[in-house]
């Protein structure tokens, strides 16, 4: 392989010669070249796994729950200003509404 | 270490720390330099200021052990050709007509210019092919003086030509297409040294050179080998054709229809990353000249 260094001399160079690389680390090798072990380690007891807690709604049990709610809410509250509405309208018989224009007039 | 490339309109570095031969790539990042760095006057005065400005964070950032700096240069720094001479002639007769010849090409230039040359590998062809690389006195003294300025040791500079080749050369004779931003870059090889390079073009999805140096009798053979292939073909081809990188455009087609016999190479694969070196790594093959330096140190 070509092998010009523009820091080394001008003019022909030569191919350095040089030792031979080492082979290729492959990634199943790699820990073991980088962390060299000295001791035998100890097994590692096993612990049982704590698993992960499920959640206990996801968040479509949670919306849809909300929503229904609102739903609820809103035709209670409906039905509570509808009583509301009915029971202070006051109807004026037509005697009545005159009495009560004149009594406002006056 | 610290390997280092420039590449249109990109610096790319890598920090590794070598023992016994084994080497462990501690960073690697890649900045795209603002557009006043991309078409630098190298025999400008300011040169030193503007490469300062360039290396100054990135070398600042680093451990300040193992400032070995490797650095590799696009053809925009230095002029790599590769041409052929007499075989009859000594080695002084062929620097001589090196010279001559460059001389002529260069004109104005050819006083203030830095010239190295090797010899290649022979590959069985009647004339002897020459490495050939320019590059201007004050760029060279430049990269010198801001490199040790700033505490680093400079070792080794080359065209990224040749740290693209040493990352991806194998045994055989073949082709590497190599990703570059949005166009290609192809280099040749026989017997595991590169004999040409250039740029290739796709049309019609048939392969052809648009720009090259070097042997164009070994590139003819091999781009008409691959324009040859058929894509249901069982036949495995005779050369290695290799590729580096998701190549642009139409080449895309290209890979699709001849991927049976297309090999895709990782130019990081034979190297321990830390896991902070693999964060910032969103194209390995960006990294294939930095690659080729880490190659060149533990050589």
């Amino acid at each position: 392989m070509a092998d010009l260094n523009l820091f080394g001399s001008e003019g022909f160079q030569e191919p350095v010669v040089s030792e031979k690389a080492p082979p290729p680390l492959k990634q199943e090798e790699e820990s073991a070249v980088a962390i060299p072990e000295t001791k035998p380690k100890k097994k590692a007891k096993k612990k049982p796994r704590k698993q992960k807690r499920k959640k206990k709604y996801s968040g479509h049990e949670i919306f849809s729950f909300l929503f229904s709610a609102a739903i609820i809410g809103l035709v209670i509250w409906f039905f509570v200003l509808r009583k509301e509405v009915i029971f202070n309208v006051s109807e004026y018989l037509p005697d009545a509404f005159e009495l009560h224009r004149n009594a406002n007039k006056g | 270490m610290l390997a280092i490339s420039i590449r249109s309109g990109w610096l790319r570095y890598a920090h590794a720390d070598v023992s016994d031969g084994t080497l462990v790539v501690n960073s690697l990042k890649a900045t795209k330099l603002s557009k006043d760095f991309h078409r630098p006057d190298l025999r400008s005065p300011d040169l030193l200021v503007l490469l300062g400005i360039i290396f100054q964070d990135m070398i600042e950032s680093l451990p300040v052990q193992n400032k070995e700096v490797f650095i590799s240069l696009d053809e925009r720094w230095i002029d790599c050709q590769i041409f052929p001479v007499d075989k009859g002639l000594t080695r002084d007769e062929q620097e001589s007509y090196l010279r001559w010849f460059l001389e002529r090409r260069l004109g104005p230039l050819w006083p203030t210019s830095s010239v190295f040359f090797q010899k290649l590998k022979s590959n069985g062809s009647d004339r002897d092919w020459i490495m050939t690389c320019i590059i201007p006195e004050n760029a060279l003294e430049a990269l010198n003086i801001v490199l040790k300025r700033a505490g680093t040791v400079p070792v080794w500079l080359e065209p990224c030509t040749l740290s693209l080749a040493r990352t991806v050369s194998g045994d055989e004779a073949g082709v590497v297409f190599i990703k570059d931003g949005r166009s290609v870059r192809a280099l040749f090889f026989f017997g595991g040294t590169i004999h040409a390079f250039g740029q290739p073009i796709i049309r019609n999805g048939i392969v052809s050179m648009g720009t090259i140096t070097g042997d164009q009798g070994l590139v003819s053979t091999v781009i008409s080998m691959i324009n040859d292939i058929k894509p249901r073909s069982t036949k495995s081809p005779t050369v290695s054709i290799k590729f580096m990188g998701q190549l642009p455009g139409k080449w895309k087609g290209f890979i699709s229809s001849k991927k049976s016999y297309l090999q895709q190479m990782n130019p990081l694969d034979s190297f321990t990353l830390t896991k902070n070196a693999k964060l910032n790594v969103n194209d390995p093959s960006d990294f294939g000249e930095v690659a080729g330096l880490l190659h060149r140190r533990i050589m």
